[in-house]
């Protein structure tokens, strides 16, 4: 793996101002880097702004200063080379299109002819192992096949970034082990660049190559605490790990400090 | 494992309604001893004689195709319009007071109006109809526009998912239980609207029919009318409901049992 960062967060604030006047602001001077292939993981206490720093990478959002710059170029709206999974994905799926559908959907939009469109789209539900049902629709699927649809929708773009915003929060444990074992099959296969916001910090860990820990509103980054784990990450052998262990309590102390403590 | 509804709910349950009226009808009719309400079987001989084939030829049909040609004028045009509006918000803003106010409009009081400017003709009826359906269906489908769900739009956008396909596969389909609610509505006040549109210089049509009976004092002709309207509108949304069928299916809302 390169070391050129393929995604640059310099300086990053965001400022909200509030309907009854006055102004939040939710991120203060974040700053990071994402190496091309890498898994970075974001956490942080719940309402940090953990969202907010995704939606400014995905260019879903102004920021009100600092720039996000990808592959060289600072972003204004959604690059065409990243792809995204979000947390709620019965309302991100369309109820009314098939798997197929939903996930030719971008490629559609992008000017690829139906039998691309479809071909790939394909390939994309197998390898997320949805193979066989690429006629049903999301209401019909368990929330961890809509998810893999949604997965499926973002492989098939052919992503250099693929951003995910707590895409497993909703799913019941042993799904979410499937699932964030399916993101590393992907991350290996694919080479594709992964950024994945979560609040469970034994995931981050088990994923991530880097774990950016922000801190509370104003959120500023913590820490940047690199992750030396073995690559083929296992979800007994690595969880096993004393070293595991370790750096999951460095990061929840990190996550649950107060800051007006010390 | 599907529950299958049963026999009874499915075909009698909906029968028990109308068998009460009809029930209730017959008592207080025999209590009244009234003109108005006259017998059941009054009613239905009069009904036989109003509405054979002769009788349906000369005043049904006419009705029947204003509102064929009202109810579906109304309904595209205001599909379009609310595209045009809720895309606009400016547009939206100005509107909405206008549409309010022609929305509190009653027909009847419309339909002289209309006569005077566009004469006594058929077409005079299908405008008075498509008018109403109108404004019914338009305020539903800004409504509906307006309130797409935001976590959806956000993969939209951010998938570039935009123009004639934005609209045809996300946002119309998004708004569509809202637009058919309103679609619903809509074919309700127009078998109204169809009614009312006959109160003035009408000799043939359903509303002509009982409204001439009514002041003519031939009760039973006047009750044959209001029944044939309500089975006219009972068939009516019975289709409607028939007809969203593939909609609803298709985007999950018929389940009534989850699969997972």
């Amino acid at each position: 793996m390169s070391a050129v960062p393929i995604l640059k967060v310099e300086n990053l604030y965001k400022t909200f101002t509030l309907p009854k006047g006055g102004s939040y602001t939710a991120l203060e001077n974040i700053s990071f880097e994402v190496a091309d292939g890498e898994i970075v993981a974001v956490v942080g206490p719940s309402g940090a702004g953990k969202t907010t720093v995704l939606r400014c990478l995905a260019g879903l959002l102004a920021p009100t200063s600092g720039s996000v710059v990808f592959e060289g170029e600072s972003i204004t709206e959604t690059p065409e080379d990243v792809a995204a999974v979000f947390q709620d994905y019965s309302r991100s799926l369309l109820p009314w299109l098939s798997a197929r559908s939903n996930v030719m959907l971008p490629l559609r939009s992008r000017g690829l002819s139906r039998t691309e469109a479809r071909q790939k789209a394909d390939t994309a539900l197998a390898s997320v192992g949805l193979e066989g049902r690429e006629g049903t629709h999301p209401w019909q699927l368990s929330g961890g096949m809509q998810q893999r649809v949604a997965l499926a929708r973002a492989l098939a773009c052919n992503p250099r970034l693929l951003l995910m915003d707590e895409p497993f929060a909703s799913l019941d444990a042993q799904t979410r082990m499937d699932l964030e074992d399916l993101v590393l099959h992907i991350h290996k296969e694919f080479a594709t660049t992964v950024l994945i916001v979560t609040h469970d910090i034994d995931e981050a860990i088990y994923l991530a190559n880097h774990v950016v820990v922000l801190s509370k509103p104003p959120a500023t980054v913590s820490q940047i605490v690199e992750i030396n784990l073995p690559p083929n990450r296992h979800q007994i052998a690595t969880k096993e790990n004393p070293a595991f262990a370790q750096l999951r309590n460095h990061v929840l102390t990190m996550v649950r400090r107060d800051p007006y403590e010390d | 494992m599907r529950r299958h509804t049963s026999w009874a709910i499915r075909f009698v349950a909906p029968l028990l309604m109308p068998v009460v009226l009809l029930g209730g009808y017959v008592l207080f009719a025999h209590w009244q001893s009234n003109l108005y309400f006259p017998s059941l079987p009054r009613i239905y001989s009069a009904f036989k004689t109003t509405w054979s084939p002769h009788g349906l030829r000369l005043n049904a049909w006419p009705s029947l195709s204003n509102l064929l040609l009202g109810y579906p004028a109304g309904l595209l045009s205001a599909v379009l319009l609310g595209i045009l509006v809720a895309r606009l918000r400016a547009l939206r803003v100005a509107s909405e007071p206008i549409i309010a106010f022609f929305l509190a409009l009653p027909s009847v009081a419309i339909v002289p109006i209309f006569i005077v400017l566009f004469g006594p003709g058929p077409g005079t009826k299908q405008l008075i109809i498509a008018q109403a359906v109108f404004f019914q269906v338009l305020v539903n489908v800004i409504d509906g526009l307006s309130t797409l769900d935001p976590t959806l739009a956000q993969s939209a956008d951010l998938f570039k998912i935009h123009g004639f396909r934005r609209l045809f596969l996300v946002d119309l389909p998004g708004a569509g239980s809202q637009i058919l609610a309103g679609a619903r509505a809509g074919l309700s006040l127009g078998v109204l609207v169809m009614i009312v549109s006959e109160l003035f210089n009408t000799r043939f049509g359903i509303g002509a029919v009982t409204l001439s009976a009514q002041s003519s004092f031939d009760f039973p002709t006047m009750w044959a009318g209001m029944v044939f309207t309500a089975i006219i509108g009972i068939g009516l949304n019975g289709l409607f409901s028939l007809a969203e069928r593939p909609y609803l299916r298709r985007a999950g809302l018929l389940q009534t049992t989850t699969g997972a």
